[in-house]
């Protein structure tokens, strides 16, 4: 059996396994939510953008209420380093709506400011457009993914792929166009929109060019990108939303040489099958995934994943994941293989205590051995007075060398996926309170030294941040 | 952090027991929550009892020079409880002493606790070299430890001892444990069978272990066997309880290094 035919039995064998587990409609509520279920622990990484083995910070899009504003100051730091101050500003209201941070080393500083003016909405500062199906701006980080979690609007967090400025005409963007600088290129682009069909070009100031043509009705959504040499690249989705479940079904076929001008390194595989199908059900949820790639001749993947939830009577919930890899996930760099792993959840609450347990191996063999990162964690939380609280989150892990951990950490402001080799243990306390007509949350983080063979640093840092929200009006 | 010297037969002769479960507190009982204070300070998980004593003895490997001797006490006020003790291991030249401490909370389904353990080298004379460098010869240990009661007879726990650690490295590395308990109880509730399973995390290059166990409670008595991997070895407990007091022990064989006992006498301030 080659390797495609494998991929192709791959997908296969997981589909029957996906069918076999989620449970048979008579068992299950009608499913109230519609989209892809979120997966609730699948092995994290930051986007192919980011250069690997570095921590990544992610700005959550959450939304404030018209005529709010909110004040953040914060500042975090090393032991025996000087620490740094971060401030950020959110405000918004009928006419005007942005936020801007700033601070010496934040990988979040900047910001965006839009108003309407000219029967539209002016903007500028961060941009993180998508165009259709995303070839030629907004692309999804990973083959596999149904859908960008930081591109175009709603979602879940705020994507930086550009600076610059942009305007929108019409109530669902009829017309729109940008300026802006996206990685060391300066490019101005537009697009039109009309009913379902859409036309887009994209430039920049040595003259290349790229064009979009899209189509989405319903569930139905094409589009083919293309450039001045005539390399192409067509994408077609379908999401069909079951009786308690929805699929999602896309195709991509092109040229390999096709590269997004504005986000080359997301311009992902030139050929992609993938299929995502989520659903609920009265007790949980179960989510299943599969993709083939291939970025060029000789470079391909296959990618199987499925996760199911069961919640319990007394507040507690189990979790369990399955995820085989073949092949690289990425146009350059190494080839790791095959990876498969697999990972369990567990969460219970009982008198204002919370307590979730979670181990996670990806071997580079079947049923996860020659594990190539080991992960066991446990977070604690118990619930204060007025809001206050604590958490406490301690992480053992081993990695192995050439190969990349990120521990996700929450904070106010932002989720970090910090990066880890070798083996160690991190413990991470975070208080939360109310404090000075706002909220205040404190982080420690303490690697601790005890068991690790990491050349990482070992010393604690930490973060003091204090959030207001008011009304301007 | 720099090895402790005058320990390092003792630090290698422990370090060789990749799941030692135990160190300075260590007490004659099944892992997991317990009333015992010394298992209280050891693993930072709060016992449900709210006032006990305790005096310990361990001997590792067969040693006769590689014993802990501790004392520890606990009480409680409400959902608090408190605990702590001294402990003293191997000789004058190649011992160390320790002082613990743990708080926590406990409450009808559930307990946190903090705890902490100093250690400092028995043969330190006043004024002497190896007092004016402290660092060199002692150290600062601190974790804790939450346990949970998901749902009836169930109980689940974390319990990470040494989160923190300063100054000279802990003789043993203790990594975070997970466990499980269900216990089937008889209508009375004086006794029953329980079941255990904990996961200890790799500590340095080795990797996690793990551990099952089964206790079987008839009235006043209680026995119980543990079997642990990495190597493969078994154990077995038994204690016996007349009113406050309670009477334990333990003993834990090895493949390679012998058979480690436990003895323990305690006098506990809730009945079972």
């Amino acid at each position: 059996m080659n390797g495609r035919a494998r991929a192709a039995a791959l997908v296969a064998g997981a589909l029957l396994f996906a069918l076999a587990l989620v449970p048979t409609p008579s068992g299950m509520a009608r499913c109230e939510e519609t989209g892809p279920v979120p997966a609730a622990g699948e092995f994290v990484e930051p986007p192919p953008e980011e250069e690997e083995g570095t921590d990544y910070a992610a700005e959550p899009a959450d939304s404030i209420e018209e005529g709010a504003i909110e004040l953040g100051v914060g500042a975090s730091g090393v032991a025996g380093a000087k620490p740094r101050q971060t401030r950020r500003v959110r405000f918004s209201d009928r006419a005007i709506g942005g936020s801007v941070r700033e601070g010496a080393g934040d990988p979040l500083a900047g910001g965006s400011i839009e108003t309407g003016t000219l029967a539209g909405r002016v903007g500028v500062g961060r941009l993180a457009p998508r165009w259709g199906r995303g070839l030629l701006l907004g692309a999804r980080p990973e083959p596999w993914s149904a859908a960008s979690l930081d591109r175009g609007g709603g979602t879940p967090f705020r994507g930086r792929s550009g600076r610059g400025a942009w305007y929108r005409a019409g109530r669902s963007g009829t017309f729109e166009s940008l300026y802006g600088r996206f990685g060391k290129r300066d490019l101005a682009g537009a697009r039109l929109s009309a009913g379902t069909l859409g036309f887009g070009t994209l430039a920049d100031r040595s003259g290349r060019a790229q064009t979009s043509l899209s189509f989405a009705r319903g569930p139905v959504e094409h589009e083919l990108a293309f450039d001045r040499s005539g390399r192409w690249r067509g994408e077609a989705a379908l999401t069909r939303s079951l009786a308690r479940a929805e699929a999602v079904a896309w195709a991509r076929g092109g040229h390999s040489g096709f590269s997004s001008l504005a986000e080359p390194s997301r311009s992902g595989p030139s050929r992609v099958m993938g299929l995502d199908l989520a659903s609920r059900f009265s007790r949980g949820r179960a989510h299943w995934s599969a993709a083939l790639w291939r970025f060029r001749p000789g470079r391909s993947g296959a990618r199987t994943a499925l996760d199911v939830e069961r919640t319990f009577h007394q507040h507690g919930s189990l979790a369990i994941g399955f995820e085989e890899r073949h092949g690289a996930h990425r146009a350059t760099g190494r080839d790791p293989g095959l990876r498969q792993g697999g990972w369990g959840e567990w969460r219970g609450e009982a008198a204002g205590v919370a307590l979730a347990l979670r181990h996670e191996v990806l071997g580079a063999q079947p049923f996860g051995r020659e594990a190539v990162r080991t992960v066991t964690a446990l977070r604690l939380e118990i619930e204060g007075p007025a809001g206050s609280g604590l958490g406490v989150t301690h992480s053992a892990y081993r990695v192995r060398p050439g190969e990349s951990l990120y521990l996700a950490e929450a904070a106010s402001d932002r989720v970090v996926l910090r990066a880890v080799s070798g083996t160690g243990r991190r413990t991470r306390l975070e208080v939360r309170a109310p404090g000075a007509g706002g909220r205040i949350h404190a982080a420690l983080d303490l690697p601790s030294p005890a068991g690790s063979r990491t050349g990482g640093s070992l010393r604690p840092e930490w973060t003091l941040d204090w959030t207001r929200r008011a009304r301007s009006r | 952090m720099k090895p402790r010297a005058p320990c390092r037969i003792a630090a290698v002769l422990l370090a060789l027991a990749s799941v030692a479960r135990a160190q300075d507190f260590g007490s004659a009982a099944p892992p997991g929550p317990a009333d015992a204070p010394c298992a209280f300070i050891e693993s930072g998980l709060p016992p449900s009892s709210i006032a006990g004593a305790e005096a310990a003895f361990t001997r590792w490997f067969a040693l006769p020079d590689l014993e802990t001797r501790a004392i520890a006490a606990a009480a409680g006020i409400g959902a608090l409880r408190v605990a702590a003790g001294v402990s003293q291991t191997g000789e004058a030249g190649i011992g160390w002493n320790a002082a613990g401490a743990a708080l926590g909370v406990v409450r009808e389904r559930a307990g946190v606790a903090l705890r902490a353990v100093a250690r400092r080298d028995r043969t330190i004379a006043p004024g002497s070299e190896a007092a004016l460098h402290l660092e060199d010869r002692a150290g600062l240990e601190a974790g804790g430890g939450a346990w949970l009661a998901p749902a009836e007879n169930l109980i689940v726990w974390a319990s990470v001892p040494q989160a923190w650690a300063g100054g000279t490295a802990p003789p043993l590395d203790r990594p975070m444990e997970l466990g499980a308990r269900y216990a089937i109880g008889d209508s009375t509730g004086r006794g029953g069978l329980a079941f255990w399973v904990a996961r200890g995390a790799p500590s340095g290059d080795a990797p996690a272990d793990h551990a099952a166990g089964a206790m079987l409670r008839s009235g006043p008595l209680a026995a119980w066997a543990t079997v642990r991997d990495r190597p493969l070895r078994g154990g077995f407990g038994l204690s016996a309880r007349a009113r406050w007091l309670v009477v334990s022990g333990e003993v834990e064989s090895h493949p390679d290094l012998g058979e480690t006992v436990r003895v323990g006498i305690a006098l506990l301030g809730s009945p079972p």
